[in-house]
């Protein structure tokens, strides 16, 4: 699979090549979330300045990816609603992972100030165009609520975020029709949207 | 039905009008209902919220991952391009004329897509920058580094030759002096920049160009491999298996990593030069990545008879899993391969092999790490002494695997050190009555253990030895779980003992209650205390949430997980140790009073309710 991206049709062959136990088709697979990861991390340090001092952007991808695919190798790959459950669940506690490790509480940058790591002034360094740490809390907050989701709306949800499937692709997935995937979705979408009182984090128009 | 089923409706009515182009008017769907307008606009701003939100996180996820030709620029700056040399992940190498000086050049261009992004575009000029500041003879020169349009680039000479890879893909193997020429000159340019605080961090076989006539080398792409790993290393190309084989075991394990860490990947690079073989392979990315961390590939001497002791022993020696395990410096490493015993080559191919080099260099002591004898060992003190002060050394069972002991084994005629090389426990996560799914090794696996999962426990020591296998359970229990006391050395023990863990009642279950639970193993060269003098160890359980898993290693103890998130480089004494680190440190140390003189590891976890 070149993109990083699962057209319909290529799910469609691309499961009936799992579940006759073609091992490329697996790692297409691996391939496919890591993509999605990576795409992800990207959206969400977007332009983040301060969090190039930090990490190298390269490391965060590459770490992130390796558990992932560590997670991610010992599962049963036949079960693919499963496989995307915890696909999507790994790739969550990733995210939500960097987010706390830059701007949690202790994270790496929260005590970050232009003026050095003396100043009891934890302010964000002016410098950084990027989003602020609030920014990186909106999306902890979005992950950690997507967390709290009942199971089925949490299933739709993480298709649709942290695989970046089309409504139809889940139906089909999911062997339901594609009114029943809109009516989750917007379920989960409400609750999120609730539980972040209205503050969604900026995930910006751009590409990442 | 009730104003929320109606308010729900009314939004399903939007969204469906929406979705079909024509998005009606609250006030208009409200207009029998005007009392429920107010939460409907609401709910329409949140559902619009938040489609906004997804939309925006799923576009440019369709941008494919390979652009053609034509999607670059025909000219960047004074360089006109011909065409596209080669691609990965993040970055092109174009074929450009330099139109000022009439000459064809080489121009590493940003993907349109990364390019896009301002902090991605002002890290490959600043690392270009750096790289251009290497000014070595066995490092291709960076002529110029620029931006045009927003799309940076930088430019190389157009180099005749070939990347090693490329030639061992030709030839197999290469002629031992050939391989000390090749580590040395690639070690002399890795000198040249660790000098100057750059890293590699991508060194392998296509990294390293060989360039026509005589073959020199020339150390590619210099500083950028810290920014294409990410992208083109692992999680993009599909070439996943290709940089992890020579990654460094911290480079892996994602840990922070020093120049060290390219003298590893230098060792993996020349150890399948001089075998024709990668030190480390595997079927799947995450075997390449254990084969890393745990498996010690036999000496060079020993798959390829050619390779000379000395130049084995030494790629061995980079080899090290522990980077204080390694030469101290590329240019340690550049003199001992200048001075290693390499024989005639086989093939006299350029003026510049070490074939011209006195058979044996006299030794440099304290400085010269290459072992080629025991003799030689003993005679160098500074060395010895090198071996036995680094820290966490032959003492600890980490120390002697990480360290220089692999590299010493074949020729010192030393014993394999006895030590603990993997103590991994198997996760079962319970999904039915009767049923319970595979998860994952504790400590890589993000499936928290829950009372009433299972686990199996597998050790692996690095020679036969008498060993116990002991579980600490929360309830203060502690249990045999490798049977009686042995009466034959073994190097795997392991719970279940027999290969049925497809059973699961021999697995064990994590149902002594909630908190800490510690698997360890306990290894001798002597026969063991009966089980009671083990048992009688004093067990004190502490909390654990799920999610912390610890390891100890009869002197260490570190953190491998941490409420379902890994922590990185975080590790300290055992005896310093609190919570539910220090139970587990604790655990291991009651095992090594009870067995004086055995290796120790263990690994504890939390066990959350169901």
């Amino acid at each position: 699979m070149a993109s990083d991206h699962l057209q319909t049709a290529d799910l469609r062959l691309f499961l009936d090549r799992i579940r006759a136990g073609d091992r490329e088709a697996r790692n297409d697979l691996l391939r496919a979330c890591q993509g999605r990861l990576e795409h992800l991390i990207r959206k969400m340090l977007r332009g983040h300045a301060s969090v190039a001092r930090w990490a190298d952007t390269g490391d965060v991808f590459t770490n992130a990816a390796l558990r992932l695919l560590r997670a991610l190798e010992g599962t049963d790959v036949a079960d693919t609603r499963e496989f995307f459950n915890l696909a999507a669940k790994v790739i969550r506690r990733e995210l939500l992972d960097l987010a706390r490790h830059f701007y949690g509480p202790r994270g790496v940058g929260a005590n970050h100030a232009s003026r050095g790591p003396e100043s009891d002034a934890p302010a964000p360094d002016p410098a950084d165009s990027g989003p602020g740490p609030g920014e990186l809390d909106r999306w902890a907050a979005l992950h950690e609520a997507a967390e709290k989701l009942p199971a089925d709306e949490r299933e739709v949800f993480g298709l649709t975020l942290y695989h970046g499937w089309a409504q139809q692709q889940i139906a089909e997935l999911l062997g339901v029709d594609e009114r029943t995937v809109r009516r989750k979705l917007r379920s989960a979408a409400e609750k999120l949207h609730a539980a972040l009182g209205g503050a969604l984090p900026d995930i910006g128009g751009e590409g990442s | 039905m009730n104003a929320e089923q109606r308010v729900g409706d009314l939004l399903s009515a939007y969204l469906a009008g929406r979705g079909a182009g024509r998005p009606p008017a609250a006030e208009e769907l409200c207009r029998d209902c005007p009392e429920l307008l107010p939460e409907l606009r609401r709910r329409i701003a949140a559902a619009e919220d938040m489609d906004q939100f997804v939309r925006a996180a799923n576009r440019s996820a369709t941008i494919a991952a390979a652009p053609r030709a034509g999607e670059f620029p025909s000219r960047l700056g004074e360089y006109a391009v011909l065409r596209v040399l080669g691609q990965g992940g993040m970055g092109a190498v174009l074929l450009a004329d330099d139109t000022k000086l009439g000459r064809q050049v080489a121009v590493k261009v940003m993907l349109p897509q990364f390019a896009a992004d301002r902090g991605a575009r002002e890290r490959f000029l600043r690392e270009a920058r750096a790289a251009a500041a290497i000014q070595h003879d066995h490092v291709v020169p960076i002529h110029h580094v620029g931006d045009d349009g927003g799309v940076p680039y930088l430019v190389m000479p157009l180099l005749q030759g070939e990347s090693l890879d490329a030639r061992l893909e030709r030839e197999g193997v290469l002629p031992a002096a050939e391989v000390a020429r090749v580590g040395r000159e690639a070690a002399e340019g890795l000198a040249a920049a660790h000098e100057r605080g750059v890293v590699h961090r991508d060194v392998k076989p296509s990294n390293l160009w060989l360039e026509a006539p005589a073959g020199r080398v020339k150390v590619l792409d210099f500083g950028l491999a810290r920014q294409e790993k990410g992208a083109e290393g692992v999680t993009r190309s599909g070439a996943v298996l290709g940089t992890p084989a020579y990654m460094s075991p911290e480079q892996a394990d994602g840990l922070r990593v020093d120049a060290r860490s390219d003298l590893f990947s230098l060792g993996a690079t020349l150890y399948r030069a001089a075998t024709g073989r990668p030190a480390f392979d595997g079927l799947t990315l995450t075997a390449v990545l254990r084969a890393v961390a745990e498996h010690h590939p036999s000496p060079p001497a020993q798959v390829n008879p050619a390779v000379p002791a000395e130049l084995s022993g030494l790629i061995m020696l980079l080899l090290a899993k522990n980077p204080d395990g390694r030469p101290p410096s590329a240019r340690v490493v550049a003199d001992d391969l200048a001075g290693a015993r390499v024989g005639p080559p086989a093939h006299h191919r350029a003026a510049t092999t070490v074939a011209d080099t006195p058979p044996v260099a006299p030794p440099r002591a304290g400085r010269r790490i290459l072992l080629a004898s025991a003799s030689v060992l003993l005679a160098l003190g500074g060395v010895v002494g090198w071996f036995a002060t680094r820290p966490g050394g032959l003492a600890t069972d980490r120390g002697s695997e990480r360290g220089g002991g692999h590299g010493l084994k074949p020729d010192a005629g030393l014993p394999e050190p006895l030590r603990v090389v993997a103590l991994d426990v198997n996760h079962f996560e319970r999904v039915g009555p009767d049923r319970a799914t595979h998860r994952g090794v504790l400590g890589q696996s993000v499936v928290l253990p829950k009372l009433g999962d299972q686990v199996t426990v597998e050790a692996r020591l690095s020679r036969p030895a008498y060993a116990y296998l002991v579980a600490f359970a929360p309830d203060g229990q502690v249990h045999l779980l490798s049977g009686d006391r042995p009466a034959q050395k073994a190097d795997l023990v392991r719970y279940p003992a027999a290969v049925r863990s497809e059973e699961e009642d021999v697995r064990y279950g994590l149902s002594d209650g909630i908190g800490l639970y510690v698997f360890a193993v306990i290894a001798s060269d002597d026969p063991l205390p009966p089980f009671e003098a083990v048992s009688a160890t004093k067990w004190e359980p502490a909390a654990a949430a799920a999610g912390e898993v610890y390891r100890y290693d009869g002197e260490w103890v570190e953190p491998l997980a941490r409420s379902g998130g890994l922590v990185r480089g975080e590790r300290g004494p055992g005896e310093k140790a609190l919570g539910a680190s220090g139970g587990v440190a604790r655990a291991g140390t009651g095992l090594r009073k009870a067995v004086p003189g055995g290796r120790v590891t263990a690994v504890g976890f939390g066990v959350a309710e169901r």
